[in-house]
């Protein structure tokens, strides 16, 4: 695996920022309620790209008891899911651990091509239109923390999930968590989750502002935020200590469109905020990846590394108010 | 399908009882040694030890330490399932995907296989045995064959969670995506109609491959027969319409053997269902353990739960349980032909169906109360009931009708006991004998009337070959035969008092139970006491009951002991926690599924028919390091060591699953030791100082029930005689020392031969020295002898010289004194002299002693004559002190001692006696005179000093002063003067001087002899003295006698 400074930069913070707690994803922190997949079948205009997401959960190396993987509402079925033309759409949950689940490249990709269910698969399940899971939570496991990918540069034992959309065209919504008990979610201490793309449902309401936490290492100079079928709904912000609001471009339907923004040496080793600020009060699926300037993604924390960034306002005193004073 | 639905009907049919467990939990954690919670697979090898892999290692249990086993394995890959071959060597598949095997034989470890490609989730024996199946949850299954693997199918859209061979054709495959068959030939898959929900473990029969159990998590555990490969027929269905419990069960075992199957519920619970009654029975909240990976039952019916992240259970069914019976002591039980219990108490018949639950209490049977029930007896249609007060009922269990034969001339008496067969109940009393009930009659049969030995029959036994034996109070006991009472009187030193009860086993052995003798066996001829009579408990036997292996149960007052004859053990029955159980004499039963029943103070004890058990359960020693000088070998059979001194340390243990920590051993080591050691739990020895020889070191195993293995672990030492022991090394010895001594002789005698020849060389040269000194000598002495001759001639004319100056002593006048001169010279010529004379009127004598003797002696005698002449006759000197003053001055000038060294000199006395005066004058130069006054007759002796210098010698003439002494005189006085040489002369031993007191003694005792015999007397004297010692000085004694 090749490993660069990034890892250490995470390691770090995975260490000094103990207990790090929000194995939720989306997270509340995001204030994105869902995750959504859509079948094959489906179009992309529906708010999916490629039908796939992967969430890389991290669990501390010293965990010594088992913990579950747990999906809210894994079938598509029932009021929750996006229902196309009668409930028909398969989604399939996998679960890898073992070498390369993480580090292969492929695993780290915003699109599911090559090997990107590389690793260990630990476990998978086909959910369909059962109603039995509707608007419940499944649990996948118990998993041995042993059985992730060991990244020591992490610090944490790696587990990967992939949600593929099988057949049917419906969208399926569902959130996960990491939790340590099998019939109740109860975070893990110093466990996180991260993606490299988000497919979400975006909150219905109006105004209502999600996030995302990009994560900018300490050689990146650019982040490059693609959106995907955002239909022009609201705003798009980018924040961090030294950005205040920095618009970002917006998708409209069925289109991918690129933001670059330059990243200030202030903001390294930080996570940024990417806010999106909706303005219709209807239902929204929409995509994200950020990569940097080479094209290489950029994760995304569930529990932002370094904390929330705000802005830090500069006051300016020029030298006729010191003459002023005197 | 019909089939199927009978099965469903079956199952919705089914009722389900769930009671309180008798199954036993232990959890190991780190505690225990575990050193992972995570246990991932569990299998047992053909040694006995379970081998559980977790994500921290491999470990083996002996039953009583874990011990972590070294595969070879990186730290971030741990073993994640296992298998063992028919050869006893074991497989087990990594989450990084190797195969390793444990080979039994080097108990080493290969790697077999490097990587397929995903982790190995299961490795499954194919019932060809030859090769396994390898299941990678998401790659596929895989064969393993020759330590060669090869996919078989390839799955990369669902998990294959288990698989089971069908037969050589069919794989039977268990997804998530549904259950499925494989066809080897075709190689095709195919999800079973129906079964298209994900499907979890299979369990299978040993010998029905065609019919098993799957677990369907959303739908239940279902038992499959696969008549139709395609379309299986379901036998039955635990689903969640039977007991929502059955739904999401995570993993399952069948017990094939007991026909239990053993679940992991939802809730993470163990649960445990007999398929022979339904019975569903959950394990206590206490009980809690987690999700579970792996379920094991080993060779020793341990159930084994590995589970993910809470360590490990054990579970194992107890030995006993309780039925409960409010607190309600029981007297008597039997079971009906629907296995309902029946329990005679105090107050009458408390009856429970075959789960043990309560179903309905009998006081009185047709208004007549049953008080204390002692005797109950179930004769296939009616059950029989004896009281201790009431007589005798018989009713029918299934109508409650009673039975009303003529009994009631036992209404009024006690039932001790009721056995019978087909046609013949026996009914013993405690007052009136025997009854025997046959073809609808009660008949009186016997009592003490017709020979029966006592009224009170305790107890009654049919046996196999007709006879019937009554237990009665008395020292003999009776039999009855074809209808014939007999009696049999064994006299055992008047110990049997009562014989209380007979039972006799599958062999038609028969054993008799006393009161207070233990337990005999009756043959025809004899009674023969029973082999471990000395290690009961207790000999006052209650009850005796055979189990199903022939195993004889023994009730006594402190509890319960069973006697494995067989294994000729005879072990005490434990009930921990239960204080103070008291069984009842004769309350016990044994039921057709072949468990014990016993009737005690506080309940019912139910043994579970163990006959798989104990008596299996060995403990099987091992060794597990052996040091020998403090240094770890190798486990090996043969140790061959070098000649010297070591010490052996053997650490060993047990592998045995049964109440482990009770587990003891026996050793010996041959060539040490006479014989075993006592049994003991330690689990190390060392023997110290073992010397050369050939040792033998025997290991055995005794399990927690005194039963010891028929094997015995052993190995041997050999320790090299050391070469100086060894025959060739004596024979070597005994040649080399033979030719060193016959070396050493030749060499000795040449050396003697050469010493000889030196030797006689020399003698011949010192021969002919010593001839030559000889005649040299002889020359010499010759010349000597010559020169002798003329100095003795010389000196003996000296002699004459001399004798010619000494004065003859001639006393021709009365009136002068009478002399004694004794006077023998040392040599031919004398250092002493005297001298004599008369001048005028006086009277002269003097004893001089001259220094020296022989010749110069002599010389100076002729001077001191010649001076003392001079000096008295010619100058005419008197006085004594003025003759020793000249003398000296005489002497000094002749010897001209003022210019030279010469020293010599004279010691002298002088008398002088004026014959008119009659006084004696004396003066002496170191020499006394002795004066004998004679008193009457006696004589006094007073002795005159001397002067202190001599004549001559050394000191100036003008210093010395010589006083003379003046001396009254009387008539007959005598007086004497002497030299030295008396008084120095040594006796015959030359050694003790004749000394100045002696002779003063002896002369005091000679002194009134006449002189003459005094002369006499002194030479006798002086001669026995010396004996042959040489004369030391010349002697000279002068006498006078006035």
């Amino acid at each position: 695996m090749k490993l660069n400074k990034f890892h250490i930069i995470i390691a770090l913070f995975l260490f000094f920022a103990l207990p790090i707690v929000s194995q939720e994803v989306p997270s509340s922190q995001e204030n994105i309620p869902y995750l959504v997949t859509f079948g094959q079948g489906s179009d992309h205009a529906w708010g999916d790209d490629d039908f796939s997401q992967t969430v890389f959960f991290s669990v501390p190396k010293n965990q010594s008891t088992p913990f579950y993987i747990r999906v809210f509402d894994p079938e598509t079925f029932g009021e929750l899911d996006e229902v196309s033309a009668g409930w028909d759409t398969k989604t399939k949950f996998s679960i890898y651990g073992g070498n390369e689940a993480y580090s292969h490249a492929d695993a780290r990709g915003v699109d599911p091509k090559g090997n990107y269910k590389s690793g260990t698969l630990l476990d998978t399940k086909n959910f369909g239109s059962e109603a039995s899971t509707d608007n419940k939570w499944y649990t996948f496991g118990p998993f041995n923390p042993m059985q992730g990918e060991l990244v020591e540069e992490l610090g944490s034992y790696i587990f990967k999930v992939v949600v593929d959309g099988m057949n049917g065209n419906d969208g399926n919504l569902y959130k996960l968590f990491l939790s340590v008990k099998n019939s109740e979610n109860i975070a893990m201490d110093g466990a996180n989750a991260f993606a490299y793309e988000y497919s979400v449902r975006l909150n219905m309401s109006a105004n209502s502002i999600a996030h995302i936490y990009p994560f900018a290492d300490n050689l990146v100079t650019a982040f490059k935020i693609n959106s995907f079928d955002f239909d022009n709904d609201g705003q798009m912000k980018l924040f961090s200590s030294v950005k205040n609001g920095h618009i970002i471009k917006n998708s409209g339907d069925n289109e991918w469109v690129l933001s670059t923004h330059v990243v200030k040496p202030e903001e390294r080793n930080k996570s940024l905020d990417m806010q999106i600020v909706k303005k219709g009060d209807y239902k929204n699926d929409v995509v994200f990846y950020i990569t940097n300037e080479y094209d290489m993604p950029v994760p995304f924390f569930a529990a932002p590394i370094g904390g929330v960034p705000r802005y830090k306002y500069k006051i300016k005193i020029n030298s006729s108010a010191k003459v002023r004073e005197k | 399908m019909r089939l199927r639905l009978i099965g469903l009907l079956i199952t919705i049919g089914l009722n389900i009882n769930v009671f309180s467990q008798n199954y036993l939990f232990k959890h190991f954690g780190s505690e225990d040694g575990l050193n992972d919670k995570f246990i991932n697979s569990i299998t047992q090898c053909h040694q006995g030890f379970l081998w559980f892999s977790t994500s921290n290692g491999l470990l083996r249990f002996d039953g009583q330490q874990f011990e972590k086993i070294e595969t070879g394995l990186k730290n971030d890959d741990f073993i994640n399932a296992s298998a063992i071959d028919n050869a006893g060597n074991l497989y087990f598949g990594t989450f990084s995907g190797k195969i390793i095997k444990y080979i039994k034989a080097t108990e080493k470890f290969n790697i077999v296989i490097e990587q397929i490609g995903g982790s190995v989730n299961k490795i499954i024996q194919s019932t060809s045995s030859k090769s396994f199946y390898v299941i990678s949850k998401g790659n596929g299954v895989y064969t393993l064959k020759d330590n060669t693997i090869s996919l078989l199918i390839k799955t990369s859209e669902f998990l294959v969670n288990d698989l089971h061979e069908l037969n050589h054709d069919y794989l039977l495959l268990s997804t998530s995506d549904g259950l499925m068959t494989y066809e080897i030939k075709s190689k095709k898959t195919q999800v079973l109609k129906g079964f298209d929900t994900e499907s979890g473990n299979i369990s299978a029969y040993k010998n029905n491959a065609n019919t098993c159990w799957v677990n369907f998590p959303e739908r239940g555990i279902v038992k499959l027969e696969f008549s139709n490969r395609q379309d299986p027929n379901i036998l039955l269905e635990l689903n969640e319409k039977v007991n929502p419990y059955f739904k999401n069960i995570a993993n399952f075992y069948l017990d094939e053997e007991n026909e239990h199957l053993f679940m992991v519920g939802p809730d993470e619970k163990l649960s445990h269902f007999n398929l022979k009654n339904s019975d569903l029975q959950f394990f206590s909240e206490n009980d809690f353990f987690g999700s579970a990976n792996c379920l094991f039952i080993g060779r020793q019916k341990n159930i084994w739960i590995g589970t993910a992240g809470k360590g490990l259970y054990r579970v194992h069914k107890a030995e006993f349980e309780i039925i409960e019976t409010e607190n309600k002591p029981v007297y008597a039980i039997a079971e009906d032909v629907e296995s309902r219990l029946y329990f005679g108490i105090g107050s009458g018949i408390k009856i429970t169906d075959k789960q043990n639950k309560p179903i309905e209490y009998i006081t009185q049977l047709k208004n007549k109360p049953l008080g204390k029930v002692t005797a109950l007896y179930f004769d296939g249609l009616n059950m029989w009931v004896g009281t201790s007060n009431n007589g005798l009922f018989v009713f029918n269990p299934i109508t409650k009708t009673l039975l009303t034969p003529n009994f009631s001339n036992i209404k009024n008496i006690g039932i001790n006991s009721i056995c019978g067969n087909k046609t013949t109940v026996i009914v013993t009393t405690n007052l009136d004998g025997v009854y025997i009930y046959k073809d609808g009659i009660l008949k009186h049969n016997y009592s003490v009337k017709n020979s029966l030995l006592h009224n009170n029959v305790f107890h009654a036994a049919e046996t196999k070959v007709g006879k019937t034996y009554y237990a009665t109070h008395n020292t003999a006991f009776n039999y009855s035969e074809n209808g014939e009472l007999f009696e049999i009187n064994v006299e055992q030193n008047g110990l049997i008092t009562d014989y209380n009860v007979f039972i006799q086993n599958s062999k038609n052995e028969l054993f008799v139970g006393t009161n207070g003798d233990g337990i005999y066996l009756i043959n025809d001829t004899a009674i023969v006491p029973f082999e471990f009579n000395s290690k009961l408990e207790s000999k006052f036997i209650s009850g005796l009951i055979f189990d199903e292996a022939d195993n004889l149960w023994i009730q006594h007052q402190y509890g319960l002991q069973e006697y494995y004859p067989q294994q000729k053990v005879l072990r005490k029955v434990n009930f921990p926690n239960i204080n103070q159980l008291i069984f009842n004499p004769k309350a016990h039963l044994k039921t057709v599924t072949g468990d014990l029943l016993f009737g005690t103070s506080n309940g019912v004890i139910r043994i579970n028919n163990h006959s798989n058990t104990n008596a299996n359960n060995f403990a099987h020693a091992y060794i597990k390091h052996i040091k020998i000088n403090d240094k770890t070998r190798s486990l090996d059979s043969l140790f061959e060591l070098g000649f010297g001194k070591y010490k052996l340390s053997i650490d060993f243990s047990a592998i045995g699953q049964k109440n482990s920590e009770n587990i003891q051993f026996k050793f010996y080591l041959e060539g040490r030791d006479n014989s075993w050691c006592e049994p003991t739990r330690q689990k190390h020895v060392e023997f110290s100082n073992l010397s050369e020889g050939t040792y033998v070191f025997y290991l055995k195993a005794i399990n927690s029930d005194g039963f010891e293995e028929a094997k015995t672990v052993k190995f041997k030492i050999i320790i090299e005689v050391p070469f100086w022991k060894k025959p060739w090394v004596w024979l070597l010895a005994i040649i080399f020392i033979t030719i060193l001594v016959v070396m050493i002789v030749n060499w000795r005698t040449a050396s003697l031969v050469k010493i000889k020849l030196r030797l006689e060389e020399i003698v011949d040269n010192q021969t002919k020295q010593l001839r030559a000194e000889k005649e040299l000598i002889e020359q010499n002495s010759k010349v000597i002898e010559e020169q002798n001759h003329e100095i003795t001639q010389s000196i003996n004319y000296a002699k004459r010289i001399q004798e010619a100056i000494l004065p003859v002593i001639n006393i021709e006048k009365s009136n002068q004194p009478e002399l004694m001169i004794y006077y023998v010279p040392k040599d031919i010529v004398s250092g002493d002299f005297y001298w004599h004379t008369i001048v005028n009127t006086h009277f002269l004598v003097s004893a001089c002693d001259c220094t020296g003797h022989g010749v110069p002696g002599a010389f100076m005698s002729l001077i001191g004559s010649t001076v003392l002449n001079k000096i008295v006759i010619d100058k005419g000197k008197l006085n004594p002190e003025i003759i020793l003053k000249e003398m000296d001055s005489e002497i000094s000038t002749i010897l001209k001692q003022d210019s030279n060294e010469v020293r010599d000199g004279m010691e002298t006395g002088i008398c002088s006696y004026d014959l008119t005066k009659k006084k004696l004058f004396f003066a002496g130069a170191k020499r006394p005179l002795w004066v004998f006054s004679k008193n009457n007759n006696a004589y006094e002796l007073k002795e005159i000093a001397a002067n202190k210098y001599s004549i001559g010698g050394f000191a100036e003439s003008t210093d010395k002063i010589f006083i003379g002494h003046e001396i009254e005189i009387n008539k007959g006085d005598t007086v004497y003067m002497f030299s030295d040489g008396i008084i120095d002369q040594f006796d015959a031993n030359n050694k003790k001087r004749i000394g100045t007191k002696r002779v003063r003694e002896f002369i005091g005792n000679i002194v009134t002899l006449p002189l003459v015999e005094q002369k006499q007397a002194l030479e006798d004297f002086v001669v026995n003295w010396r004996g042959q010692t040489p004369q030391t000085d010349d002697i000279l004694v002068i006498g006078i006698r006035f």
